[in-house]
């Protein structure tokens, strides 16, 4: 099929560099496994909780819902603003999307997109310096084994429900974490405008958690952006003061 | 919920067929990587386990060092992060 036809070598680079991202969900995907069954969801229930809503939180607190009882309204209404953020994150992933993809292959790749794939595919060492779009084989590769293993993960969870001890789950659970902060800290060390953006989101996220509770992600994100725009354009009108000869012949300056 | 979640994540990217995002290199899309990944992960270590923030703080921090030290590839700074939120977590 011409359509999902694989480039070799760029499908095998994705592959190595879902590695990091595999070993992080191993032990969240067996939390999720273990966490559903606990709550009295069926098996097939918690498995396609993983294989259809592929997406960290959401699943957690959708299986908390159903678990509960919800009404399907109120599922869907917190999933939404839950997964609002996956918009952005989309929107910015699309600067490395090929534009000339097929439906098909784009819909793939757009449902393949977690926090940990966009980390990787746009701020890890390599993907930062590369300039312009991936190539679908890439992306295909990056984000086959993490969905692969969420399911074979998920799936060992629930089988292994009664016989590993709960306690230990938030330990486990910190495997995706420490993978976002290997991505995250070289970037903050690199200059001052991300340590400012990675500050603002992360005091946002801390101030507003208790007032907006699952969106406060999604206004955080927002905020450390907005700031870091605004500290961008701010110094590039410091440099243009400083230097008026960057003006072009016949601009004026406002 | 599953169908909302893929809305959400392909439909920016169908948008982009019909009309590509500009974007400068200061744009705000730009700052969103770093943005979305703070606000996510540094709150988040600490309230990974309720009863015992000591849990993820010693992870976070053990993945802190391992990065900053520099020699450590992605899957050993995870991997070691993990055993020192088990060992705290069995404490």
């Amino acid at each position: 099929m011409q359509i999902l036809k694989i480039n070799t070598p760029f499908f095998r680079q994705g592959l190595v560099d879902s590695i990091p991202i595999v070993i992080g969900y191993i032990p969240a995907c067996l939390t999720f496994g273990l966490v559903g069954k606990a709550m009295s969801l069926s098996s097939w229930e918690v498995f396609l909780l993983s294989a259809f809503v592929y997406a960290g939180a959401s699943q957690f607190i959708g299986a908390k819902l159903l678990a509960a009882g919800a009404a399907a309204p109120v599922i869907l209404l917190v999933t939404f603003i839950i997964n609002l953020r996956y918009l952005f994150i989309s929107m910015s992933f699309s600067q490395k999307v090929p534009k000339s993809l097929h439906v098909i292959q784009r819909s793939l790749i757009g449902f393949g997109l977690t926090e940990e794939v966009y980390a990787v595919g746009v701020m890890s060492k390599r993907n930062k310096e590369l300039k312009g779009e991936h190539p679908p084989a890439y992306l295909i590769g990056l984000e086959l084994p993490p969905y692969v293993i969420t399911l074979l993960a998920t799936w060992i969870g629930i089988m292994l429900a009664e016989l590993i001890p709960s306690f230990i789950l938030p330990a486990l659970n910190t495997s995706l974490y420490a993978l976002l902060i290997a991505l995250i800290v070289p970037q903050l060390q690199a200059t001052r405008q991300n340590l400012m953006i990675g500050l603002s989101a992360t005091m946002s996220s801390w101030v507003l958690a208790p007032y907006l509770g699952n969106a406060t992600v999604l206004f955080a994100m927002l905020i450390g952006a907005g700031i870091g725009s605004f500290v961008s354009r701010k110094s590039k009108k410091t440099r243009e003061k400083m230097d008026p000869s960057d003006t072009p012949r016949g601009e004026v300056k406002l | 919920m599953g169908f909302i979640t893929f809305i959400l994540r392909v439909f920016p990217l169908y948008l982009l067929k019909i009309k590509p995002v500009e974007q400068g290199n200061n744009g705000f899309i730009n700052f969103l990587p770093l943005s979305v990944l703070c606000a996510l992960t540094i709150p988040g270590i600490f309230k990974v386990d309720d009863t015992d923030p000591f849990v993820g703080t010693s992870a976070g921090l053990t993945a802190l060092l391992l990065v900053l030290w520099g020699k450590m590839p992605f899957f050993g700074v995870i991997c070691l992060s993990v055993l020192v939120a088990l060992i705290v977590k069995l404490i």
